[in-house]
């Protein structure tokens, strides 16, 4: 459950900033006001988190949900025309990877997996579904990054200041429309840009907002090295197996 | 503690709608098939061992459908989670219907340090039930 905020810390949730030019896009207008946040987001993250209202949740996850849906959206179905000749390759290979026997169980399923989002109907499906898959991915990333920083005793200015932090990180997922490199290169930089919206928001110090931020990112990764490497080595035993080597 | 507060905020709202979406797949879904059957959990594939959230999927699944005891082999944590997200969702609900209370909760270093054993204590739970 959402705990109401104690009595004593009412006062330090009250809104004192000015308001991200995207909470006063009745007045700029809204592309200029969305304009205008991504790019002290990108450029001027320390101004951009001084700024921000904790009662403008509502505004907040609207410039999340359609910065992430828009430009994911674009990116998918660009991918899906620019790297149509290299999908259908690597749907090939992966097709007649899948059936080997030597496989373990789990690398087939993923590569089952894997074969069946790169069809053209997953990718328009993915695309509508956009708006609500970010609303959920926001929200969980919001919820597991303030309960990491509430365990490390972080959370000072309550979920509103950590969903603040959260929705506005994600400016740089505008480079999702970016084929390729986009995805990696955006979701770097939101890590990057959720610690310093944490660290403003919840006015704690660098070394604790990176903790609180980096803790679940330090398992993920943890788990995905090592994804990585049993996939690499599951797949040199296959192509040994085929080789005829033991 | 129980405090008197006024209506739910849009986070407390959507987190509950959030919990619900996972409590409703989690009902529908079978366990054995697509899309759940895709997923695996690739630390425990590299290691043997299962990582923190492991048996989450299972403990939601049997939870839903009453099963706690079953639910809580599967995953301590998972079933804390069902259960807590249930219990956000009726009180959501309650709360738009016009009850006056919420949960206020004062995060303590005592309290922090009960979450991070229980976590702990779960993870090992897990480990040495379901491990090589």
């Amino acid at each position: 459950m959402v705990p109401e905020p104690a009595p004593a810390a009412l006062q330090a949730r009250l809104p004192e900033g000015s308001g991200t030019p995207w909470e006063r896009r009745a007045e700029l207008g809204f592309w200029r006001g969305w304009a205008q946040t991504v790019q002290l987001a990108l450029l001027e993250p320390g101004k951009l988190f001084e700024s921000v209202r904790l009662d403008k949740g509502a505004a907040q996850l609207g410039f999340a949900v359609f910065t992430i849906s828009v430009f994911w959206a674009f990116g998918q179905l660009l991918e899906a025309l620019l790297l149509q000749g290299q999908r259908e390759r690597l749907r090939a290979i992966l097709g007649r990877v899948a059936q080997n026997p030597d496989l373990a169980p789990a690398l087939q399923r993923l590569i089952r997996a894997q074969l069946e989002e790169s069809s053209p109907g997953w990718v328009v499906g993915l695309a509508l579904l956009t708006p609500v898959i970010a609303l959920v991915f926001l929200y969980l990333n919001a919820a597991v990054t303030h309960a990491v920083a509430a365990l490390l005793g972080q959370a000072k200015r309550g979920f509103a200041a950590t969903f603040a932090a959260c929705a506005y990180a994600c400016a740089p997922l505008v480079l999702l429309a970016v084929p390729a490199c986009g995805s990696i290169v955006g979701v770097l930089w939101v890590i990057v840009l959720t610690s310093i919206g944490l660290k403003v928001t919840h006015r704690i110090s660098t070394g604790a907002a990176a903790a609180a931020v980096l803790a679940p990112y330090f398992v993920l990764c943890c788990v995905m090295f090592l994804a990585m490497g049993s996939l690499m080595m599951a797949l040199r035993s296959v192509a040994r197996g085929a080789q005829g080597l033991p | 503690m129980i405090a008197r507060a006024g209506r739910p905020s849009l986070h407390a709202v959507a987190l509950a709608g959030i919990a619900m979406l996972l409590l409703a797949a989690a009902a529908a879904l079978p366990l054995d098939a697509p899309p759940l059957s895709l997923f695996f959990c690739p630390f425990r594939a590299a290691t043997g061992l299962p990582c923190p959230g492991c048996g989450c999927a299972h403990a939601f699944h049997f939870a839903v459908r009453g099963q706690l005891a079953v639910a809580f082999c599967c995953s301590p944590l998972g079933t804390l989670l069902a259960v807590a997200s249930a219990a956000h969702v009726l009180w959501t609900a309650l709360r738009i219907a016009g009850l006056p209370y919420a949960p206020a909760f004062q995060l303590t270093r005592r309290a922090r340090w009960a979450a991070a054993a229980t976590l702990a204590a779960s993870w090992l739970f897990v480990a040495l039930r379901n491990g090589p």
